[in-house]
């Protein structure tokens, strides 16, 4: 009895730090290397480090010979870093709050660009799948796909294949039509 | 900035004191820290205990912080003013260091000098050419300067 009840609240307890840990290392993960605070209007480099955008272009000024990653020396430019856009990211200017206080004693406020926009690369689609991409006429589409014929605008956006993915492509649309056919003899005859 | 970065090193100190230095602000300015470095066990600074002043800059940490010995040490690198001659203080100083990372490159200055970009060139040349002399009288420094 005394053991019981000894027993549930240390386990409580027990949990309660392990959880307090795993929060600071979850948000320790999304901390600028410059400010160590968690990172605003992140931006990620080219080389994975993660930066306040404030923090890394202020760097970037300071550096007036060549600029690398203050982690690791890579090379980093504006254009070459990554924005982040979480779900809880402030949907304020860059140019009101972030600066008065990590800019105070830098450049003046006016000359901190807005962060890089994202790109915004095509879908890839893979080639040799049954997936209907165009909604007009899905069944005519489908049909030509099978024999080879790409009418393109399905795969507006599809990257050149290699030689060895044309190869394989061929190769799975070749048995596809023997099935097809062993399917149609066995029906007809 | 500076200050809030400058209060998250020295909570990380804290929480995780690095073996043979520790450091922390001298008063109450949070810009002004008095670090010990205890001589490297493998030197002939070892059993000394030498004072560091470490000077923040307002744009800390864009600009490396000013570190200076407070005590005498017979170094090619650290002169008689006690400044510290280490890239990572000037053209090689990161954003991403920090003091504690600091003080251990120091410490590793002191086990191995760089008499090929000297402060103090005869030391430097008596390291080079009399190395039995340069330890001699580092240990004699040490003794004096370093025991206190």
């Amino acid at each position: 009895m005394e053991l019981e009840r000894r027993h549930s609240p240390h386990q409580a307890s027990e949990r309660l730090p392990s959880l307090v840990e795993e929060h600071s290392d979850a948000t320790g993960a999304f901390e600028c290397n410059i400010c160590y605070d968690l990172a605003r209007e992140p931006v990620v480099t080219m080389c994975g480090h993660l930066y306040c955008w404030p923090c890394i272009y202020r760097w970037m000024q300071v550096q007036s010979h060549c600029r690398v990653c203050p982690l690791c020396k890579a090379g980093i430019d504006v254009e070459q870093v990554i924005p982040i856009y979480g779900r809880g990211a402030d949907q304020t200017d860059p140019r009101s709050a972030a600066e008065k206080d990590i800019l105070r004693d830098g450049p003046p406020a006016a000359t901190l660009p807005r962060r890089p926009l994202g790109q915004r690369p095509a879908p890839i689609h893979r080639s040799s799948s049954f997936s209907m991409t165009g909604t007009v006429q899905p069944s005519l589409q489908f049909i030509p796909s099978i024999f080879g014929f790409n009418s393109g605008s399905g795969h507006g956006h599809a990257e050149p294949l290699t030689p060895e993915q044309q190869h394989q492509a061929f190769l799975s649309r070749l048995l596809l039509m023997l099935g097809s056919f062993v399917i149609m003899c066995l029906l007809l005859f | 900035m500076a200050s809030k970065r400058i209060q998250k090193e020295l909570q990380d100190l804290q929480r995780d004191p690095p073996t043979s230095c520790s450091a922390g602000p001298a008063g109450d300015d949070l810009f002004h820290w008095q670090a010990t470095i205890m001589g490297p066990g493998d030197s002939p600074y070892a059993g000394g205990v030498f004072f560091v002043m470490i000077h923040f800059p307002p744009d800390y940490p864009f600009k490396p912080p000013k570190v200076q010995f407070q005590t005498k040490v017979y170094h090619p690198n650290v002169n008689s003013q006690g400044s510290i001659c280490l890239d990572i203080l000037k053209e090689q100083w990161s954003p991403a260091l920090t003091i504690s990372k600091v003080l251990l490159s120091v410490c590793s200055l002191l086990t191995d000098p760089n008499p090929d970009d000297p402060l103090v060139p005869e030391i430097a040349h008596i390291y080079k050419s009399d190395r039995q002399r340069y330890e001699e009288t580092a240990r004699e420094w040490t003794r004096k300067y370093g025991m206190g």
